[in-house]
């Protein structure tokens, strides 16, 4: 009991831990500018491709799949739509520099969030932008998210007006927010593995299901899936657009078992690797990148949100890592065991610990 | 939570102080305890159910195995008052291309009959009647939906028209489909919608056996292997019902 209480009390004390203090607002810096830049004006431009269609999407479209829609605001009306794309650049905007940061990240989530379930309505659930979406929504809520931020330069300006001295360093932070991230990445990735050990069965594990992708079995027109020799419908089959390397890997049954196994270990594992500690972690964000990688290639689907956020983690897990040696290196630890940089952190009032 | 800060050996503050008084403490964990919930029990029941509604997803791309599978091509032909049968135009009717329309169609509409899939399932605790039932009744709304569509009224996609009919294609991934030809294989009516009396109409057995009855079903289990499709003649086979082709 003791020791649970120890825990949960580590867990949301203020702490010096870089990856704590620097993960959430690392990501939504990068994440929201990546969002911006390339779904809204970069090539992909989807969000901007939705908006332009915005009178028969959002006005005259049957059987719109929204989360939101229960709250009585739609459909919106003309002067909602035109609103809408000012609105999501300047949270975005707002979120990305840390102006108004909870509120302007909650804003960029929600809106995000509801772009892309307007695309899901229309028969194309994209699970790209979902993770980035879910990430950006636990940001909102996350400790620390403002760490790096316009807020906190003001803040901290007006406190030196006042005589404090000045600080350009990241505030301690609660670990329960780089956990809340690491838990959102991690359930994503193994809801998706446990939907091919739910649906696939065997036929994922000896390969089938992968060779038949990589083949090109689902190449052409969009197929619908029914159980053998009966109407019964189960699901459609996705797209993948495969590559001559992927052609040829088709050809061998055990490399595409290999390569199943290797995306089950990457996707079920997620959250155990996430949370095991920093080496494991930084083991499988690279190992997890380079899946995505291998899926571009071999399928031409591109999972680039998530890579990003993948290789953000991997970056503050190895700049923690780095960071923890260096202190360890230049301080050497007390004969009592204590140690000044955690007490002094624990005793300073902390500034954005919390949502 | 110790894994997560191990490798940071300054950072040991929270052993070096004192234990929180429990009201304490629990005043800090409830942001932490508030912020999991929002975030996490979503998750966990679009894991569980399963769901996808977006950002919100059981995740299930590529997870149904093609291959235990029977796989057709739906198709969807406007038959006008003179019998003259032409494609339907999903991009005029509804802005959506093919692939977005047949899947939104499965999602939204028709349902799969497997209620463990996030695709929009039919409700188990129905009766087989009862479920083709009330499938008909979200067909009939679907059309009705699709025939208003100011973008359909707007190209007179449905002027003329007599019905909508709507048939699937038993296809085999060969070696043209691979390379974006249209689907071949056996065609079977499903049904159609009469645009006059606003009804949805399922094919009966006899209009499943006439269609096109002299080709054979060709469902291989197993796909044939690159080296052996490019030892495949391309030509396609005499006979062949055909339906338009949609590249991804």
């Amino acid at each position: 009991m003791t020791s649970l209480a120890q825990h949960l009390q580590q867990f949301v004390t203020p702490s010096t831990n870089l990856f704590s203090r620097l993960l959430p607002p690392a990501l939504r810096i990068i994440l929201v500018s990546w969002v911006l830049v390339e779904r809204f004006w970069g090539s992909g431009a989807q969000l901007k491709r939705t908006l332009s269609q915005r009178p028969l999407i959002l006005l005259e479209a049957p059987h719109l799949e929204l989360p939101f829609g229960a709250f009585g605001a739609w459909p919106p009306t003309e002067a909602m739509q035109n609103a809408f794309e000012p609105i999501l650049v300047a949270a975005a905007l707002c979120a990305a520099v840390g102006l108004g940061t909870r509120a302007s990240v909650l804003v960029t989530g929600l809106l995000f969030s509801v772009l892309y379930a307007i695309v899901a309505g229309f028969g194309f659930f994209n699970h790209t932008p979902a993770l980035g979406a879910q990430v950006i929504l636990a940001l909102s809520v996350c400790a620390g998210a403002s760490n790096l931020s316009v807020d906190r330069a003001i803040t901290t300006w007006w406190r030196r007006r006042r005589g404090a001295p000045p600080t350009f360093q990241l505030p301690p932070t609660a670990p329960w927010g780089a956990v809340l991230i690491c838990c959102t990445v991690g359930v994503i990735y193994l809801a998706s593995g446990l939907a091919k050990l739910r649906y696939g069965g065997l036929d994922w594990f000896d390969g089938t299901t992968l060779q038949f992708y990589l083949a090109g079995g689902s190449r052409g027109s969009q197929t619908w899936l029914s159980l053998p020799g009966s109407d019964d419908v189960v699901a459609y089959a996705y797209m993948a657009q495969p590559s001559r390397l992927a052609l040829a890997l088709s050809s061998s049954k055990l490399v595409c078992a290999l390569l199943s196994w290797a995306a089950l270990v990457v996707e079920v594992g997620a959250p155990f690797f996430l949370l095991a500690g920093p080496r494991s972690r930084i083991a499988w964000c690279l190992g997890a990148i380079g899946f995505h990688l291998a899926v571009l290639q071999m399928m031409g689907i591109s999972f680039n949100i998530w890579m990003v956020v993948d290789a953000v983690i991997a970056v503050v897990s190895i700049m923690a890592v780095v960071s923890a040696r260096l202190a360890q290196k230049a301080k050497p630890p007390r004969s009592d065991g204590a140690n000044d940089a955690g007490v002094e952190a624990v005793l300073r009032p902390p500034t954005s610990s919390g949502p | 939570m110790e894994a997560v800060d191990a490798p940071d050996a300054v950072d040991a503050a929270a052993g070096q102080v004192d234990a929180m008084q429990p009201l304490h403490l629990l005043r800090r964990l409830l942001p932490a305890v508030l912020a999991f919930t929002v975030v996490m029990v979503p998750n966990l029941v679009a894991v569980l159910t399963p769901l996808e509604a977006f950002p919100w997803t059981s995740a299930p791309m590529f997870a149904h195995s093609p291959v235990s599978h029977d796989r057709f091509v739906l198709e969807f032909t406007l038959v006008d008052g003179k019998g003259k049968r032409t494609p339907f135009p999903e991009n005029r009717a509804a802005s959506l291309n093919p692939w977005h329309f047949r899947r939104s169609f499965l999602v939204s509409v028709w349902g799969s009959d497997d209620p463990s899939t996030p695709f929009g399932a039919v409700d188990p605790s129905l009766s087989p009647s009862a479920q083709k039932e009330a499938r008909r009744r979200r067909l009939e709304e679907f059309f009705q939906t699709l025939e208003a569509h100011p973008r359909a009224v707007h190209y007179n996609v449905f002027h003329g028209q007599r019905s909508l009919e709507v048939a699937r294609i038993q296809t085999v991934a060969d070696d043209r489909v691979r390379r974006g030809a249209p689907a071949t294989g056996r065609r079977i009516e499903m049904g159609r919608y009469d645009f006059g009396s606003k009804r949805y109409h399922w094919a009966d057995g006899s209009a499943k056996q006439s269609v096109d009855a002299k080709i054979k079903p060709k469902i291989r289990r197993h796909l044939p292997m690159p080296t052996q499709l490019r030892a495949q003649k391309s030509k396609p086979k005499q006979g062949e019902q055909g339906e338009q082709g949609v590249q991804p």
